[in-house]
């Protein structure tokens, strides 16, 4: 009698024991499973050989980049922030159209006139891969010239997304990188209303966990990309660059 | 558990998926809402913590649930709660029944009221009778399992079980045996 009891009684248990774990903590547990995966993947052999590698990749860097340092600095007219667009009361705005030369925004020289504008006259190139890049230019069709300028004025003016219509070359500057996408969009609307143009990107580290990453450009002109930079980072939106041409 | 520990995400969802119930109820029975929760995450955030130190000898179900009881203990020992009310020693015994619960006769028991009792008498029960309880209702362990993760006897977890049960019978409404659900 008792054992048939006892089966009646875990029944009833069974029965009366239903609660789950609310779905904050299921988020909670696996957002904890998730980082842990990803933490392990960027770091096969372990903590302290990333800080070390993280340590020599800085020293090479800075080595690097002392010996890229040019000997006087460079000038650049074109400045995309929308101060610098601003009328000054000295001198008259000049045309969008004029800013927007792709001439201007590459050699960084002023254009007066239209017989100089048929024929700039280029700086010294100083590196090689500068020189390589303005061929780049030279080939870009002119709506992709265009595209990659951070004017803010001629940002308003156009759809402000161009994924997939922007070419396939060029660096980017990514702003931030989401795991919800609602995070993303937030940024690359901040981005557009700021008057910068870009994308977002979606990367998938593993099949189940994938980021939005926010991107503005793409830049044919690396100068122009660095007052991008400094033009964000004024605005409190600090970027790194993204290399290579995808 | 293998299958995580070398990164596989989905092995991990499936795992949890598994054992979240268990384990939630493991600690609800055990402490209230808020602790229960806090237990909860804490253990998992082991499993995830210590998933590279897991060996296949323990069935993960096992390992999760040592690790439930070591964090169950550990807490109580924070809070200088004593586990359930009730002193450790006579814990293995067969006990009185903490309360009375059947009704006068007159009272017409459904299976609501039944079921409600039940919960209340097994968090009644003396903490180890409690565990092993436990650990065979809610994680399913078989008596050899439940001897490892309590690190005893399978002797002692049928006695356990055996007076856990008894005490049940004993408390609840006659008529909640009787029903047919």
């Amino acid at each position: 009698m008792s054992e048939a009891h006892d089966s009646r009684l875990s029944e009833l248990y069974r029965e009366s024991s239903q609660e789950t774990p609310p779905a904050r903590l299921d988020r909670a547990v696996m957002d904890m499973a998730r980082t842990s995966v990803r933490r392990r993947a960027f770091s096969p052999f372990g903590g302290h050989w990333l800080a070390g590698g993280a340590l020599v990749g800085v020293v090479v860097l800075s080595v690097l980049l002392i010996l890229e340092v040019p000997q006087q600095p460079v000038r650049y007219d074109v400045v995309p922030a929308q101060d610098a667009v601003a009328p000054a009361s000295d001198a008259p705005l000049r045309s969008l159209k004029e800013i927007m030369q792709p001439g201007r925004l590459s050699s960084g020289v002023p254009v007066e006139t239209e017989e100089k504008r048929e024929a700039p006259t280029a700086p010294e190139p100083r590196f090689e891969f500068h020189e390589t890049l303005s061929d780049r230019d030279a080939a870009v069709p002119e709506d992709a010239t265009r595209m990659r300028a951070q004017q803010p004025a001629a940002a308003a003016e156009e759809p402000a997304a161009v994924a997939g219509a922007s070419p396939a070359t060029g660096h980017y500057l990514q702003a931030g990188s989401f795991r919800d996408k609602a995070g993303a969009d937030a940024l690359l609307a901040k981005l557009t209303r700021l008057g910068f143009r870009g994308d977002i990107q979606e990367i998938s580290i593993t099949t189940a966990d994938v980021y939005h990453r926010v991107r503005v450009g793409p830049f044919e002109d690396l100068e122009v990309l660095d007052k991008s930079r400094q033009a964000l980072a004024e605005r409190g939106i600090e970027t790194q660059t993204l290399e290579g041409r995808e | 558990m293998l299958r995580y520990a070398g990164g596989d995400l989905d092995a991990f969802q499936r795992l949890y998926e598994q054992h979240r119930g268990g384990l939630y109820r493991y600690f609800l029975r055990q402490t209230n809402r808020s602790v229960a929760e806090e237990l909860f995450q804490d253990v998992w955030a082991r499993v995830v913590q210590g998933r590279r130190d897991y060996r296949p000898q323990a069935a993960f179900r096992t390992w999760l649930y040592t690790l439930a009881r070591n964090r169950l203990i550990d807490h109580w020992r924070r809070e200088g709660v004593q586990p359930g009310g009730y002193p450790a020693v006579d814990d293995d015994g067969p006990g009185m029944a903490a309360v009375d619960a059947n009704p006068g006769p007159q009272r017409l028991l459904d299976l609501r009221d039944c079921l409600e009792q039940l919960l209340q008498l097994v968090t009644g029960l003396p903490d180890m009778q409690r565990q092993t309880f436990l650990l065979r209702h809610e994680a399913g362990m078989s008596m050899a399992e439940i001897a490892e993760a309590m690190s005893t006897g399978a002797e002692t977890v049928k006695s356990r079980l055996r007076y856990a049960m008894n005490r049940l019978r004993a408390a609840i409404a006659k008529e909640c045996l009787e029903v047919e659900s």
